[in-house]
Order: structure tokens, then sequence, then C-alpha cells
């Protein structure tokens, strides 16, 4: 008889997350990490499969009496959805949704200032102090902002450090929607940030020649971040480039360095921590930006790739590459890079047509789907099966096809409003 | 004898599990908590814990703490004639708790659990091992810090089915762990943290606004002022921290140099003072709940451990943050140190735990630097693809296989970092590993890279070239961050020669090092009498008559307690 992961765990195939749980206490008991390594890994891997199965089976009866209700975002069942409050706020309004409204207006009357200065007043009352709140509000900012695509980098990218910037990247990989409309915002704001370094490169000639040059003044003119701050002390190259420019900075006024990250500096490196350790900026050029003439060097062949994975990977928006090129065509590519994993779920050859064709809601909506359910695919598998070998059940995801079907019907959702997933 | 160790960056601790229950050992001074101080005294003779804690003030140049900030680099001490590095400063804590552990069992100690912050890399993992090499310890295991507090937390409910967040603030590292309870199974489903964020900045805060206000008068660089006086401002600061924690507000003094400075610190400037480091707090733990996927209401408690959540600034912010009051069951100082007691009963299969389980995660995603290919001959390097996610459950392994990009590619060089960027240049290098493959054209060859987490979190990696079935591992050269296993020996046997004082004696050490730390903070003719008093009490100590030295002792400390009181 082959193993199974209910085999494993000892019971019966079920979708009552207690029932997994029970079972998995009890073999845990015998099987534990200290006493049996290999045994444990099995069970692991079983139980977290027992538990997504679960997961998933009950998410499916739940969307089933009102079909075209499941939001396909993950599981923040109950986060208002964008709809709600992209209207006229109700009169039993939360001040999130008030707030949120009041965003949208401006947005809507083209007021990009006045944007600003009202997620500046927000951000100041500290309204959203919770968690949660938080959470939902950036989320929602960053949604707000991508859908409305604009064509002004530089303002998305005031709005992304007016949310905090890097404070919340990572923060939204269970939430597709959010995650994705974060990591546009998040892009515009590196775009800004790299803008601004060349302009201080292009301004200061006789140091631009430095590889890592740009990347030490973005780290260093970013607001605090003591990771990478200390990524910069561990290599020599990176590290003299640092002391430069803060000696640089006291003279100069074009640089502006936050205090705190002088401080952090002087600090660790008077007590000589972090010495730098091992030097990688020195032979290879770590920003091929930096350096015109970048070719790839035979003597460094030891880069590799690992081509199914990385295709699977490059459909995240990819920060580094969002500098050098420009967003839209970017966006252009986005569903190509999607394209393999695309087809694969909808079953349909000319999926990536039919996206492209899109209103952009429902594009960024399909995007998101194939993203999340990739994502879970991956999850699943255990000790390194190439992405490719998925097991066929699981190829079809009727989510994905939904969405593809209604971007097919798309012009008469279009004239209700142009807002995606319709609640009626 | 197996017992259990928390590390800390302020204190120490050593505990056991006796009669079915964890239990802390108690130092010399009666005391569970041993400061993580270690000094020479005039005579060349090595002091640690309480006693070297105030000869802070008086000796900088021969004290140090707070150095397991430095685990895991190259960064030395010097101390008198000799140069220290973190691991054997921390090796000379060790020592002494295992002494006291050693004097309260009648047993020698020779296998420990030691406690590390969940967020440590590997670096820092291997340093805290070598520690307890050159304290004559074998280290078991590494547990994380949030994970033993969870472990205490679990086993006072163990029969509840409950997620709880544990929030440990300790002296110098940030932690938080999402922990779920369920039929005696104890699960962290996420961990994060901040490697640089604890008490001791809150502390830094005090000094750098005391600093500030009297640069002028001090006639010092407020960013560069001399060690000595750091560290007597420093002192100042943390009682003023200490004050703040049940008073509105509090009253900084430091003499130098004959005159007295003061600084009046109100609760809400602190607050307003502070927020950069409490911002610094959210990030954290939006991030583990996030990966354990869960929301605020669904936890049943937030759980406070390490001696910085005793300030209200930060009770305040964990309110603020899951609007509602957390708990604090376990002593914060306490907890980390019981649950790795808890643990060692674990690891040596106590009875009494065997309906006990407790799982955890690897908190950092770790994988390889790629390149790709953007274009006929163009190659991007320096991009960062994972090959364990973060917060798998350990132990761990995983396999990925990556392939040549160029024609007749003689080797494959693998470059292995710990982060969460998708560039490599953010992320931090833990080592390189070259293999060479047979010459064939872009994308014929290939290796298998496989990545094995261990329960102490510890990677080891290993690379097969397909074609071949040659295999090798990961060695990490030319790390100065970690001693070699030579380099251990060496200095295992260097560290064997340097002498302790004896533990009865310790006593008497602390309370000269007191007094001479008072003096130092003295005006006047107090001064003079503390020198009189003090030269009386290490007459009566060279007389070697124990019940003599023990009055005077009380009578003197009991002097010492005044004028301390006075101020």
């Amino acid at each position: 008889m082959t193993e199974t992961i209910w085999s494993v765990l000892g019971i019966e195939p079920t979708d009552d997350e207690r029932a997994i749980k029970r079972a998995y206490a009890a073999r845990v008991k015998v099987t534990s990490p200290e006493a049996d390594a290999a045994g444990y890994m099995k069970l692991r891997a079983a139980y977290e499969r027992a538990k997504e199965y679960a997961r998933r089976q009950q998410q499916r009866v739940l969307a089933e009496p009102e079909s075209g209700e499941d939001d396909g975002y993950g599981d923040d069942a109950d986060a208002p959805r964008l709809l709600e409050v992209t209207k006229p706020a109700a009169p039993a309004a939360t001040p999130q949704q008030l707030a949120i409204g009041l965003l949208h207006a401006s947005l809507e009357r083209g007021e990009l200032a006045q944007f600003l200065q009202q997620l500046e007043e927000i951000k100041a009352a500290d309204t959203f102090a919770s968690l949660d709140d938080q959470y939902h509000f950036v989320g929602r900012v960053a949604v707000m902002v991508q859908e409305a695509n604009l064509e002004d980098s530089a303002w998305c990218g005031r709005v992304a450090q007016l949310l905090g910037a890097r404070e919340h990247e990572n923060l939204f990989t269970d939430h597709p929607r959010y995650h994705y409309a974060y990591d546009y915002l998040l892009g515009r704001y590196e775009e800004m940030r790299a803008a601004d370094a060349h302009a201080h490169v292009e301004a200061n000639q006789d140091d631009s020649g430095a590889p890592g040059y740009v990347h030490v003044y973005q780290v260093l003119t970013a607001p605090f971040d003591a990771e990478r701050l200390s990524a910069l002390t561990r290599s020599q190259g990176y590290h003299r480039l640092a002391v430069r420019l803060l000696e640089r900075a006291k003279t100069d006024p074009g640089i502006v360095i936050p205090a705190e990250n002088r401080e952090w500096w002087e600090r660790t490196s008077m007590a000589g921590q972090h010495r730098p350790m091992v030097d990688a900026t020195e032979q290879r050029a770590p920003e091929p930006a930096a350096e015109d003439s970048f070719r790839f060097p035979f003597w460094a062949v030891g880069l590799v790739m690992f081509l199914v994975i990385n295709l699977a990977r490059t459909c995240g928006p990819d920060r580094s590459t969002m500098s050098v090129e420009s967003m839209e065509k970017f966006r252009q590519r986005l569903p190509m890079i999607l394209e393999p994993d695309l087809v694969r779920l909808s079953g349909d050859k000319d999926a990536r047509k039919i996206v492209e064709q899109c209103d952009s809601p429902t594009r960024a909506e399909i995007i998101a789907a194939v993203y999340s359910t990739r994502r879970n695919q991956r999850g699943l598998q255990s000790g390194g099966k190439p992405a490719t070998v998925a097991p066929p059940d699981s190829e079809i995801d009727p989510e994905v096809v939904r969405l593809l079907t209604r971007c097919r019907g798309a012009p008469q959702l279009d004239a209700n409003g142009g807002e995606s997933p319709a609640r009626q | 004898m197996l017992v259990g160790i928390d590390l800390g960056t302020t204190n120490s601790l050593i505990g056991a599990w006796v009669e079915d229950r964890p239990q802390l050992i108690p130092n010399a001074f009666g005391d569970v908590l041993t400061p993580s101080v270690v000094g020479v005294d005039d005579a060349g003779t090595l002091l640690v814990g309480a006693a070297a804690r105030e000869r802070l003030i008086s000796h900088p140049h021969l004290t140090a703490a707070s150095f397991k900030r430095y685990m895991g680099t190259q960064h030395e001490v010097q101390l008198g004639r000799q140069r220290f590095r973190a691991e054997e400063l921390s090796a000379l804590v060790l020592r002494s708790l295992k002494q006291d552990a050693e004097a309260h069992f009648g047993q020698p100690v020779t296998e420990a659990i030691i406690t590390v912050p969940a967020y440590f890399n590997d670096t820092q993992r291997k340093a805290t091992m070598a520690a307890g090499k050159l304290a004559g310890l074998h280290v078991e295991r590494l547990l994380n810090e949030p994970t033993a507090a969870a472990l205490a937390h679990g086993l006072a409910n163990k029969h509840a089915e409950t997620k709880y967040l544990i929030f440990d603030l300790g002296g110098g590292t940030f932690d938080v762990s999402v922990v779920e309870l369920f039929d005696g199974v104890i699960e962290v489903h996420a961990s994060s943290g901040d490697n640089f964020l604890g008490g001791d900045d809150f502390r830094d805060q005090l000094v750098k606004t005391f600093l500030a206000e009297h640069a002028a008068a001090l006639g010092v660089d407020p960013l560069k002022p001399s060690s000595a006086l750091l560290e007597r401002v420093a002192r100042q600061a943390e009682l003023a921290k200490r004050e703040l924690s049940s008073a509105p507000s509090a009253q900084m003094s430091v003499t130098w140099e004959g005159k007295e400075y003061r600084k009046e610190i109100s609760a809400p400037d602190f607050e307003r003072d502070c927020e950069a480091l409490l911002n610094r707090l959210a990030r954290p733990i939006q991030q583990a709940l996030r990966d354990a996927r869960l929301r605020t209401n669904q936890l049943d408690q937030i759980v406070l451990v390490g001696g910085a959540t005793r300030m209200p600034i930060v009770r305040k912010l964990v309110t603020k943050l899951f609007g509602r009051f957390p708990t604090v069951e376990i002593n914060p100082d306490e907890a980390i140190a019981q649950g790795a007691a808890i643990q060692a009963a674990l690891k040596s299969r106590n009875a009494a735990l065997n309906d006990v389980v407790m799982t955890d995660v690897c908190p950092y995603t770790l994988g390889v630097d790629t390149a790709r290919q953007v274009g006929m001959n163009e190659f991007e390097s320096g991009f960062f693809t994972p090959i364990l996610e973060r917060n798998s459950h350990v132990p761990i392994s995983r396999e990925e296989r990556f392939y040549t990009l160029q024609d007749n590619q003689k080797a494959i060089q693998l470059r292995v970092f710990q982060g969460e960027n998708p560039l490599v240049k953010n992320n931090i290098l833990l080592g390189e590993i070259k293999v060479s493959v047979p010459k064939a054209p872009a994308n014929q060859e290939s290796v298998d890279v496989r990545f094995t987490y261990d329960l102490d979190g510890l990677l080891e990696v290993e690379v097969t070239v397909v074609s071949t079935g040659h295999k090798e591992r990961l060695v990490i050269e030319g790390n100065p961050g970690v001693l070699s296993k030579e380099e251990i020996d060496k200095r295992f046997a260097a560290l064997s020669q340097l002498k302790l004082h004896p533990r009865d004696e310790q006593v008497n050490r602390q309370v000269i090092a007191r007094a001479e730390r008072i003096y130092e903070e003295s005006l006047g003719e107090l001064r003079q009498f503390i020198s009189l008093k003090l030269g009386e009490f290490q007459g009566v100590i060279s007389g070697q008559d124990r019940h003599e030295i023990a009055r005077v002792r009380a009578d003197f400390m009991a002097f010492l307690d005044q004028i301390e009181a006075s101020r």
C-alpha cells in the first residue's frame, strides 16, 4: 500500500481540522523532533498538507452557497472589501472607513497634494494604532493608489514613504491583493530613491565610478534600518564607501543622512562591532547600474540559476528590475512572466491574451489569484521536487477560471462602475 | 548533569529540573541573577558578576559588559594586559554559573542547554556553542529564547488549548514568537525579531539626552565621551530608567571631576524621546502574526518576557497594538531560564514530561546568490533565491537544483545568505562554497543544493554535482566571526590558566567594589569617611577570621546602603 498523508497521520481523509490536529498530537509524542528527526519531517509535511487540504475544503464549502462571493484574497474573510469603503461612507462607518473614504474622494477629484496632506494627518493622529487596523489601512491605501493608476511616480513614492515604506515589506504575503498593491507602491518608492541617488552621483562625478556607491548612498540616506546598515558593515568595500560618505555629509548639505543612521554607525564602528568579514564587493560589481561596461566575467562563472523556480519567482514584482525599467514596461511584462502558471491553472492556452485585454482591476485580481495559488501549491511540495511536478489534480484552479470567464464578459462589469468584485 | 542556562545581555541565570519542576540556582550572593559582566582586578584575577558590575564605574578599562552584542564578530575587548573575544567573556560567565550549580548540587555539571535570541544568525549561534566549549560545557542544544519562555508558559497551562504571543524584550535583543498549545504540543508557528533593539537602547537614549544637555559644561563631544564618563552616566541612566517604571519622573545626577550635574526626566518626555525605538517594536510583531496567519483577536494572550518589558512605555505600546492588556504571569527575568531547565528535562526524557512535545521554527529565510540572464550575453547577478523559507518547522531538509549559465563553465560558486530581501546585498552572507563541474554547454550541468537546518538552528549545506555524483559540504572559511576547532582548544587552555576568585570570596570582592563605586560617585568629606571604613574592612579580611569578616561586612554594607538611600 502506498503511503499517503492520511496513513502517516493514521486517520481517514477528513476536512475536520480538529481531528487532524489530534492525530498529529498523538503521533508527534512518539515521532518527536528530538527522537526521530526524519520521521518528524515526514509527519510534519503530512500534517501541513492535511491542514491545507482542510482549509481549502472549508473555503469551498463556504464559497459555494453564494458563488462569486469568494474574493480569493486569502483568509482575511472578515476584512471589509474595498468596494464597501470606496462608496460614500455609510452612517455606521468606522473611523477607518471614514478616513479611507476621505482619501478616496481626494483621489477621485485628482487633488493629489490634498491626499498627501490628509494621509499625513491621519498618520499623525495615530487613529489606527492597533496592528490589525494598521495592516488593513496600509493595504487599502496601497490598493487605492495602485488602482488609480497614476503616471506621477514621485507622488506614489511619497505615499509609500508616508505609509512607512519598507516597514511593511514582506508583511502582506498572506494577502495577495494587498501584497501586489504594496509591492507596486514600494517599487515606485525605490524608483524615487534611485532617481535621487543617481541625481546625486551625477552631481558628484568623482565618486560615481565606485561600484556599490549608489547602494551605500541609498542605505545611508534611507530611514533607519539596522539590518541593512549592518549588512553594509560586513563588507570592506561598502564599509569604506560608507565612512567616506558620512565624512562628506558633514560638509556637503546635499547629502542628508538621518541622525539615527549616523549615531548607529558611530556607536557600532566605534565599538568595532561587525567589522567587515568577507569582502564581496571588491571583486564583484553588485550594482550593475553603476558600472557601464559590466560584462559577465569568465572567472566568476560561479553564478547559477534554477530555471523553474526562478521563472516562478520573477513574477513577484521585483524591485531591482523596477528601478531599472519603467513601470509601464514592467506592467506589460507581468502577465508574460506569469504565463506558464496562468496556462497551467486555467487550462486555457490563450489565457495571457485574455488577461491582456482585461480591465486593470480584474487583471490585478487574476494576478493575485495566480500568485496565491502558486504559493499554496509551492508550500505543499516537500523535499525539493521541482515546481513543474505538482500533482495533476490540483492543476486547474476554479478561482482563476472564474476570473478569466469574467474577463471575457468584462464590458458590462466596467459599465457598472468599473469596480472589481461585485457584491450583488 | 544537564542544566539550562539563559546567557543574557545584562544578566545570566542557570537552572535545572529538580523534583518535577524547573528550579533556578542561586549564586554566591543568594541571587538567581548573575550580571553578565567580567572584570580583572588589580592583581590580575578575574571577577564575574555583581563584583565586576560594581567596578564598571571605578575601573571601566578593566571591566566589560553587554558583550553578547559582539557575539559572532571578531571584536576584542582589552582588559588590563589581555584581550578577550565575546566568546571568551561569555565563557567566563558560564564558568561562574557552572561553579554555582556544582556547589548547589555537589556534583560536576558537564552538559548544558543554552538559550540564544531567536533572531541570532548562524555565526552568532556558532559563537555561543564555542563559548560553552570554552567553559568546559558540552552544549546539548541551543534553544531560542522566546521558545524557552513559551515552554515555561505552556507547561504552566499545559491542559489548555490556546494561542499566545511571546513578546521578549531583553537587554540587547527583541524577539517575538507566536505559539499554539494543544494536546500537550507546544508549537511555535512563527518567530521574528530585531537583533539591535533592547533595554540598553532605552537607557542609551537617556544617556544621549543627558550628554546633549551637559556637553558644553562637561567639555565633551556628546557622541564620543570618554569611557569613564560614559559608564558613569549610563549607570545613572539605568537607575533613572528603573525609577520611571514606577514614578512619574526621575532624577539623574552625575558627579564628574568634582562637580555634580543633574537632569530631571519626566515619563512623558522619556516616552517622546523613545518614540523611534518604540516604533521599531511593531514590525516584528506584525511579521510573526502574519506568518502565523493570525489576527490579533485570535490570540488568547500576550505574554511579556525580558526585564525591559517592565517599562511602562513598553506595556502601554503593547496594549495599544493589541487593543488589550498583556499578561505577566511568570517573572519576566526568569521565564527563559525556567524554559531552558524544562528543555533540559525534555532532552533527558524525564518521565514527568513524556506527554509534552515542543516544536520550533527557523525564523529567517536561507538561500543562495543567483544570476539571471537578461539578454543574449547579459547577466544580472546578486539575486537571492530562497531554499528554506522563513518559519519552516525544524528540523528541515530541502534540496533545489541549479544550472550552469555559460557554455563550458568550469565551476559553480555558491554564496549562502540569510535574509528576506530579493537582493543579496541587503542580506547576511553566511559562507561560500565552490564546486567544479564538467565542461558542457550552458544549462547542461547542474548541482543539487541541500540545506539542512537542525534543532540547534545551525545550517548544513551539501552540494552534489548531478552528472558526477560528487558531493561537497560547506566549510565556512575565513569567517573571522567563527573560531576554528584548533583555536577553541588553544583558547580553552589559555582561559583555564586564568584564576577566578574563590566562590566564598566573591561577596567580599563585591562589597569592596561597591564601596569604590560609591566613593567615585561621592564628593568631599563623605569620600574620606568611605575610604576610612573601606580600609578598616580590608584590614579585617586579611585577618581571615570568617565570623569577624561577616560581622564587619554586614556593618559596612548597612553603612553603604545608608549612603545610597540618602541620595
